[in-house]
Order: C-alpha cells, then sequence, then structure tokens
C-alpha cells in the first residue's frame, strides 16, 4: 500500500466544506419532523438499490461521560444489542444475521449511534428491531459483566499498537482531564463503571428528548413515517442533555510534552498539536483548505517534504478536528527512532514555512479543485454516508446549506483569507508535542522542544499523561 | 422458522443479485484488456489497473520488488516527471492510490469525470517510459522501511503473521512477506527494479477496470489513443514451484512485549479458482461471521477471546484458510486453540441445520451486495473477479455460486482441508518483565 492516508473521521466532517468540480453539490430531498416525545424523524428517499440505512442517533456521546467514568456512553450503547424485554443477546444477533443485515454501533465525541441497514423488504422488521434495541433494553446482568471485562481488554491491548495508542494520550495530554475530549476512557476509568451506572446512563440520556432516526433508501415515506411514527413514539419524552460548556483550550505559557515511553520500539510516533477550530467556526472553509496544502494530502507541504524528498516517514497529515467544541491541529506522523530528531525539526520547518509564505494563488486553487473533486464519493455516494452526514446535522445544528453551499464558499476564499488563517492557527509558538517512542532512545531530545518534559510509561495501566499519577 | 420462510428469505436476497452488473469488455492489440461499467450516480471514476504481478513472482533475495516497484510507479515518467504523478492528479480533483499482494499488483485513481483523458495520458506515461531515477530509489527505500517498521515490526500481528507464513510454506514463494525481508528492502539494485518492469507491466498482463461516470465510447477511444501503442512484451514466467503437500502440524512461536497473546492458524486450500472455494466461504461465514456465528458465540461470547475470525484469502496458487484469535486476559492459548478446533471438529462431524446454512448464505450475499455500493468497490471486484475466478462474468453467478452450496459441501471441505496435519500454528505470547519498574 502506498498511502497510510486514510481518512481520520475528523476529516469526513471536514469533507463537508467541499463539493464536485462541475455543478454545485446538492443533498437529496429529506424531510424531518418532530414527534411529540421530542424524537426527530428525518427521512431521505433515494431509489438506486433496494436497501435503506437507518441511524438511530442519542445525543451525549463521549461529551457526556461523568468525569471518572470515561467509557460509560461507548459501553452502554454496545451493550443496546445485548437484551431487551423482547429478545435475548442470542436472538439480536440470530434475527440480524439471519436477514443479512448489518448493525453497528458507535460512540462519537458528540453522540451515541446504532447503524442498522436492511433490505428494502425487511424495514418493517428493521425499524422494529431498532426501536427494541433503543426503547427496551434491559442490561442483563452478566451481559453487563462480560461487557466491561471486554471492554478493561480492549483497553489493554490498544497498547500493543502504539499507532492505536497515540490518539488517546494526544488527547488526553492536549486536553487535559477537566475537558470532555480529554476524559478518555481506561482501563481505570472503565473499572469504575458498575451496572447501575449504566441503566442511570441509559434512562436519562435514551430519551425521546436526545434521539433522531434517520432513514436513507429505497422505502415508501408515507409507509416509513407511519411505522417510525408508531415505533419511536413509544420513547418517553424524558429531558434534553444540556451540552458541556467547556472552554475552548488555549495555547499554553510555554511549550509542553509527553514522552511515552515503548521500551521495545524501533520507531517514534509522534504528534505536534495546537489549537484548531469547531465544526461550525467561520473559518472552517479556509482551514479545510489551508489543512489540505499544508498535510491534507499527498502532494502536501508535510507530506512533501518528510515522506517524498527525506524519506523520513511512511506518511505525514495534518488532521484538523472538526466537533461540536473546538479541536486540536495536529500533525501526526512516525520514524525510525534513530531519525526522530530530524522528523520533528522538519516538521517544525514546514510549519514555519508556511507561516513565513502562505500560500499562492495556484496552491489556493489546486486545493480547491482537489476537495470539490473528492466529496461526492467521500460523502454522498452512499446511503449510509448520507445517514451520517444528516445525524451530524442533528448534533452540529447545520442544515442543508453546509453541503448545498459549499462550492461558494470554497469558491469565495480568497489567498488573504488563507493568510489570515494561517496567522491565526498554524502557529509555531508554545506548541503541545507528544512521542510514544523508546525513551533509551530519544528521551534525551525531549528537552529541546519543552523545558520541562513528562516522562511516563505505555505499560502500566491507564492512559497517564503526567508522571505523578 | 420454517423451511418455506427460508426459502423466500433466499431470494429475496437473490432478487438484488438479478439487477445484473453491466460490464463492456474489449481487448486492445497489444492484449491489455479493458473492462468498463457505466454508473452515473455520482459524477466521478474509478480506474484499476490490475496487474498480474506481486511477491509469488519474485526470488529469495529481492523480496518486496513488488512492493517496492509499485512505490516507484509514482516516482516519475518521461512526461509527467517525479511528484508531477500526484500534483497533476490532485490539482485536477482526482487521488490515487495502489496495493501489492502476493499476487497482483494494483494501481487505483479516483477523479472527477473531467479528468478521464488526463488520467489515461498519465497512466499510459509510466507503464511506457518509468524513469527509475537513482535519487528517487534511495529516498523511496527508505519510505519502504518506515512502512515495514509500522506493518510488521511495531505490530504484533504483522510481526506473528510473517512467521506463520514463513511456516506454513516450505517452497512456494507465498513464504515470504509482501513487503519484503528487511534486509532485501536495503539491498535491490536498480537493475533488478528494470527487469521487473520489463516482466511485471506489459500490457498483456494487465486489466484495466473504469466504473462511473463514463460512456464506454470515450473510454474505448482514450484507450486505443493511450494504452493500445505501447508494445506487446513478454509476460512474467509461471511460477513453477508447487507447496508440497504437508503431512503434519508445524507450530511457530514468537515472543514480544505484548499485552495480550495472539494465535493465527493456517490450512493450505486450493486456489480461489478451484470449485471449493464457495463452500470454503460458507464454512468461514458458519465459524465467525456475526454475532450469531459458531466462533463468536463461544469464544468471544464465552469469554475466551476479544476476536475469533476466519475465511480464505484470493490466491492465484493454492492458498490457505485463515484464522485469527485474540485470548482474552487470563485465557491460556492451549484453552482458546482447543475451543477452535473443537468448532472446527463439530462443523466436520455434523452437518448444520438448513437455517443455519441459510443464515450464512443471507449474510455472503447481503454482504456482497453492499461491497457493490460504490464505484471504487465495483470496481476492484469485477478485476479482482477476472483475475482470481478467471472471469468477470463470474460477479452476476455469485448468487448462484454460494446458493449451490450444501451442507455436505460445507462438511467435505471441512474433512478434506481443515485437518490436524494440514495445519500450521502461530501463537504470540507476551513476554514478562515488561511493565515499569521491572
Amino acid at each position: 500500500m502506498r498511502r497510510p492516508m486514510r481518512m481520520p473521521l475528523t476529516w469526513l466532517l471536514t469533507l463537508l466544506a467541499t463539493v464536485p468540480v462541475l455543478a454545485q453539490l446538492r443533498l437529496p430531498e429529506y424531510t424531518k419532523e418532530q414527534l411529540p416525545n421530542g424524537v426527530t424523524l428525518v427521512m431521505m428517499p433515494k431509489r438506486d438499490v433496494p436497501l435503506v440505512s437507518l441511524h438511530l442517533q442519542v445525543k451525549g456521546g463521549g461529551e457526556s461521560d461523568p468525569k471518572a467514568m470515561a467509557g460509560l456512553a461507548d459501553i452502554t450503547n454496545d451493550l443496546l444489542l445485548r437484551g431487551t424485554s423482547k429478545r435475548s443477546a442470542e436472538q439480536i444477533a440470530n434475527e440480524v444475521d439471519f436477514l443479512g443485515a448489518s448493525i453497528g454501533s458507535a460512540s462519537s465525541a458528540s453522540a451515541n449511534s446504532l447503524m442498522l441497514e436492511v433490505l428494502s423488504k425487511d424495514l418493517k422488521q428493521g425499524v422494529e428491531i431498532l426501536a427494541d434495541l433503543a426503547l427496551n433494553s434491559t442490561f442483563p446482568e452478566d451481559e453487563v459483566a462480560k461487557e466491561l471485562a471486554r471492554a478493561l481488554d480492549n483497553a489493554k491491548s490498544l497498547k500493543d499498537n502504539p499507532r492505536g495508542a497515540i490518539g488517546p494520550y494526544a488527547a488526553r495530554f492536549y486536553f487535559g482531564d477537566g475537558h470532555p475530549y480529554g476524559n478518555i476512557a481506561d482501563e481505570e476509568s472503565i473499572q469504575r463503571i458498575g451496572r447501575n451506572d449504566i441503566l442511570g446512563y441509559y434512562q436519562r440520556m435514551y430519551a425521546g428528548a436526545n434521539m433522531a432516526v434517520i432513514a436513507v433508501g429505497d422505502f415508501d415515506p408515507a409507509a416509513l413515517r407511519k411505522e417510525l411514527g408508531a415505533a419511536f413514539g413509544k420513547a418517553k419524552p424524558g429531558k434534553a442533555y444540556t451540552w458541556a460548556n467547556a472552554q475552548a483550550v488555549a495555547r499554553g505559557k510555554a511549550p509542553r510534552l509527553l514522552l511515552v515511553n515503548d521500551p521495545q520500539a524501533t520507531q517514534t510516533y509522534f504528534q505536534i498539536l495546537q489549537p484548531g477550530i469547531s465544526v461550525t467556526s467561520a473559518d472552517r472553509t479556509a482551514m479545510q483548505l489551508v489543512n489540505t496544502l499544508f498535510g491534507g494530502r499527498f502532494t502536501s507541504m508535510l507530506n512533501d517534504a518528510l515522506r517524498v524528498d527525506a524519506g523520513l516517514t511512511y506518511g505525514v497529515t495534518s488532521q484538523l478536528q472538526q466537533r461540536r467544541l473546538p479541536g486540536s491541529l495536529a500533525i501526526s506522523t512516525f520514524t525510525a527512532n534513530e531519525t526522530t530528531e530530524q522528523a520533528i525539526d522538519l516538521a517544525l520547518e514546514v510549519l514555519k514555512r508556511l507561516r513565513e509564505k502562505g500560500v499562492d494563488a495556484e496552491q489556493l486553487a489546486s486545493a480547491k479543485a482537489y476537495v470539490k473533486g473528492g466529496t461526492p464519493t467521500q460523502l454522498v455516494e452512499t446511503n449510509d454516508q448520507l445517514a451520517d452526514l444528516l445525524a451530524e446535522f442533528e448534533v452540529t445544528g447545520q442544515t442543508r446549506e453546509e453541503v448545498d453551499g459549499l462550492f461558494a464558499r470554497i469558491d469565495a476564499v480568497t489567498v488573504a483569507d488563507a493568510r489570515r488563517v494561517i496567522d491565526t492557527y498554524y502557529r509555531t509558538d508554545n506548541l503541545t508535542f507528544v512521542l510514544i517512542g523508546k525513551k533509551e532512545a530519544v528521551g534525551a531530545l525531549a528537552k529541546k522542544y519543552a523545558a520541562n518534559p513528562v516522562f511516563v510509561e505505555l505499560r502500566v495501566p491507564g492512559v497517564k499523561v503526567s508522571a505523578s499519577e | 422458522m420454517s423451511i418455506r420462510l427460508v426459502a423466500v428469505l433466499l431470494l429475496a436476497v437473490s432478487w438484488c443479485f438479478s439487477q445484473q452488473v453491466e460490464v463492456k469488455q474489449h481487448m486492445l492489440e497489444n492484449g491489455m484488456k479493458v473492462l468498463i461499467h457505466e454508473d452515473h450516480d455520482v459524477p466521478n471514476v474509478a480506474m484499476y489497473l490490475f496487474f498480474k504481478v506481486g511477491s509469488r513472482n519474485e526470488q529469495p533475495g529481492t523480496t518486496g520488488l513488488s512492493h517496492f516497484f509499485e512505490h516507484m510507479m509514482f516516482n516519475g515518467a518521461k512526461k509527467y516527471g517525479p511528484k508531477e504523478f500526484d500534483i497533476v492528479l490532485e490539482k485536477a480533483g482526482g487521488r490515487n492510490n495502489a496495493y501489492t499482494s502476493k499476487d497482483v499488483t494494483v494501481y487505483t485513481d479516483f477523479l472527477p469525470d473531467s479528468a478521464l483523458e488526463l488520467m489515461f495520458d498519465m497512466e499510459a506515461d509510466r507503464l511506457k517510459d518509468l524513469a527509475l531515477l537513482p535519487e528517487m530509489v534511495a529516498s523511496e527505500r527508505q519510505v519502504v522501511s518506515n512502512e515495514r517498521r509500522m506493518a510488521v515490526d511495531n505490530n504484533p500481528f504483522g510481526t506473528l503473521y510473517e512467521q506463520l507464513n514463513a511456516t506454513a510454506y516450505t517452497a512456494h514463494p507465498y513464504q515470504w512477506p509482501v513487503i519484503g525481508w528487511a534486509s532485501d528492502i536495503e539491498q535491490w539494485t536498480r537493475e533488478e527494479l528494470e527487469h521487473h518492469y520489463r516482466m511485471g507491466y506489459a500490457p498483456n498482463n494487465c486489466t484495466v477496470v473504469i466504473a462511473g461516470a463514463v460512456k464506454e465510447a470515450d473510454v474505448l477511444r482514450l484507450a486505443k489513443k493511450y494504452f493500445e501503442p505501447i508494445p506487446k512484451q513478454v509476460a512474467p514466467p509461471p511460477v513453477r514451484t508447487v507447496e508440497p503437500q504437508q503431512n503434519g502440524e508445524r507450530r511457530v512461536t514468537v515472543y514480544r512485549r505484548a499485552q495480550l497473546p495472539l494465535q493465527l492458524f493456517s490450512w493450505h486450500v486450493p486456489a480461489t479458482s478451484n470449485e471449493d472455494t464457495p463452500a470454503l466461504a460458507v464454512l468461514g461465514s458458519l465459524l465467525s461471521q456475526g454475532r450469531s456465528s459458531r466462533l463468536y458465540r463461544r469464544m468471544v461470547d464465552g469469554e475466551l477471546a476479544l476476536r475469533a475470525q476466519c475465511g480464505g484469502n484470493e490466491s492465484l496458487d493454492p492458498g490457505q484458510f485463515l484464522c485469527i484469535v485474540a485470548p482474552r486476559s487470563g485465557v491460556e492459548p492451549e484453552t482458546s486453540e482447543r475451543a477452535l478446533f473443537e468448532e472446527i471438529e463439530r462443523l466436520r462431524d455434523e452437518a448444520p441445520s438448513t437455517q443455519e446454512l441459510q443464515k450464512a448464505k443471507n449474510q455472503l450475499l447481503a454482504d456482497y451486495f453492499r461491497e457493490l455500493k460504490t464505484i471504487a468497490n465495483k470496481a476492484n471486484f469485477i478485476g479482482n473477479f477476472e483475475v482470481f475466478h478467471g472471469d468477470w462474468r463470474k460477479v452476476n453467478g455469485y448468487d448462484a455460486m454460494i446458493g449451490g452450496v450444501s451442507a455436505e459441501d460445507v462438511q467435505r471441505v471441512a474433512k478434506k482441508y481443515l485437518t490436524a496435519r494440514n495445519r500450521t500454528v502461530g501463537t504470540l505470547i507476551p513476554e514478562k518483565g515488561e511493565e515499569a519498574g521491572q
């Protein structure tokens, strides 16, 4: 494989700011309404294949995890597949598998989701199953115990793959414990979760006021509206979740560095983080274009310098989080132990060059074409992509204008706009560095980038980001 | 559930497939095959070029050359110099990637329909006149070394899988890793790269699949203009070595600092084109597809493993049926291994019920159908069927192929292939003493 640049989830949102080259992109028609109990129904009929994607979304997600119990939202959501008042876990699995349906659970920073894809002819049964899972889950004691033990082992095994482990360490170190995005599930937080916490979370959050059901695919709207109304009309109204009102992480007064020691590592994974934007920021389109040029595609400034010219890495990206709250902007890559210093220095040099030189009209035009050209297949090609997009609107408050107006917004970005966002966001002062690597080989570098580096061990329980924990 | 209802359900799943995937086939004079699938859902195009050359065409000392070559195909040709392939394509709104396996090297282009002719021009340029500049070889060598460190050395699965193959195969080239041994990556020469180019990249060794917002006539015109003038060459010589029959279990152990053990199990099975492939697919589905599958219930739900998955890989030569088991903490690898073997024995000794068999078929067919949702997947599918099943038309016969598998077929292939003497077991054992302070 030539490209490591598989799009991180945050990028999918970033791609909201994009459209095809020839025509304006326009979302297919859809309807949206609210049931008396607060459940939001969104329906987008699309008749190309005889399949329907159903997406149940509950607001909250990782943001709604209690401080000491990170992982509660995710675990509760996974347990929806483990037994209701009508079906045992085994019956759920049998029924879904027999239909050839696919079901998945996911918990993002701001929402929990169940995604069910069924053949159009099985839609009625699909709606009934989805509503049963959402509204009648019973959280059998043995299933809860198994789920918690499984989550614990998953958290442990994450440490065996530093590529996967760098994200949680970076998030916790950058955002800090007090911020919802820094409240990271680990072995310790999972061990604090009990069945009562799960039941409490379920009763509080899986209420009509927090719930949206999105359907995209080949269906009869009138018939489906009736099914959805009957099934989800039974949800108790409950109380709407109040979003956490977290402060954006401010740039520190000094650089910070965390080195997570992996004694057997032959390479160092590192991220260099600084404050970014929220998904609704007025700067999102200009940022999308600048970030594409800086580290969002193969010919980006970072990848060209670190991979293509210097051969220091297999790939390097600049990751622009686009979430409800302002997130981070992070350079992310890996390199051999012995080239760690060279790679970090070169990444910083490329950042400095971006600040000094900005981007010119030709580069900006290329970024615009690139972003527009990829959008149709990355955002609106399949039913599930569209369902995810419509679900995301429910969290961010965005509307179809986010997609329908993309072309115009992209076209409107000027070189001066790019200059302005570079000045504001792509800075070289007081950065946050997070490394997973062999301390014996790269530990001596730490002080070069931050006066008071923090050293922790990878293979101790939990995602530790301070030496005293 | 009644038998009648079961039959109705299968019928419904099959109905999806009765919407045939339409492909127009053309053979250029130089032997390059062009397959065109029109789909105007989005204004984009996926172009996949399949070359029948992979690590099976390599030798000891130059392992990994095919994969390295895949990287070099982006590093400059006659018209589009170093970096220009990517710069020009991205500026036109497109992007690309590529992958190499044991059997094939595949170049994948994703573009807005407006960039179609440009894409043909750029692909023809590198097929005809690749530059292989020494400075690019040196830099790319380091990129691949970094890729190897990431995918193998710093990854428990990568480490174990490499050792498993080196143990399961004693003679056939499937024994070495696609990315190559580290020492080979450091040493291959420009002459060896040139030889590989001439051998593998003959137009007559290539099938190109174009799926998306195109018109057949336009594609054909462009193919004739850009691809047809590339001269025919001698295709790679046949891989002569046949892996001798395995007559006893083989085991390999890898010690590594890790939180949890990992197990891989491999059985030799025929090439993908063999008639037993559909039965093996159903067998894999019964074992591990979905939460109602046998291994999920016994091992994951039964708290023996975090995951337990089995299935076959596509291969031109006799390949392997592989199971991956990640034992839970505190579970001895012997325990999870025994559970896996018992489930395989059970499939061998007792026929699955009609309903369970039907469920597995429904899952396979629905999954397969889901694969056809995007133009990129369609291009990959059509190309894979052409290369590994010998004919893209079999895409449209998949439902019948899976539908025709009987309970007896499943038992027969389990008895024939999933035997103790035909298996290789790889176990990754966490080393003690990795905790801080020890």
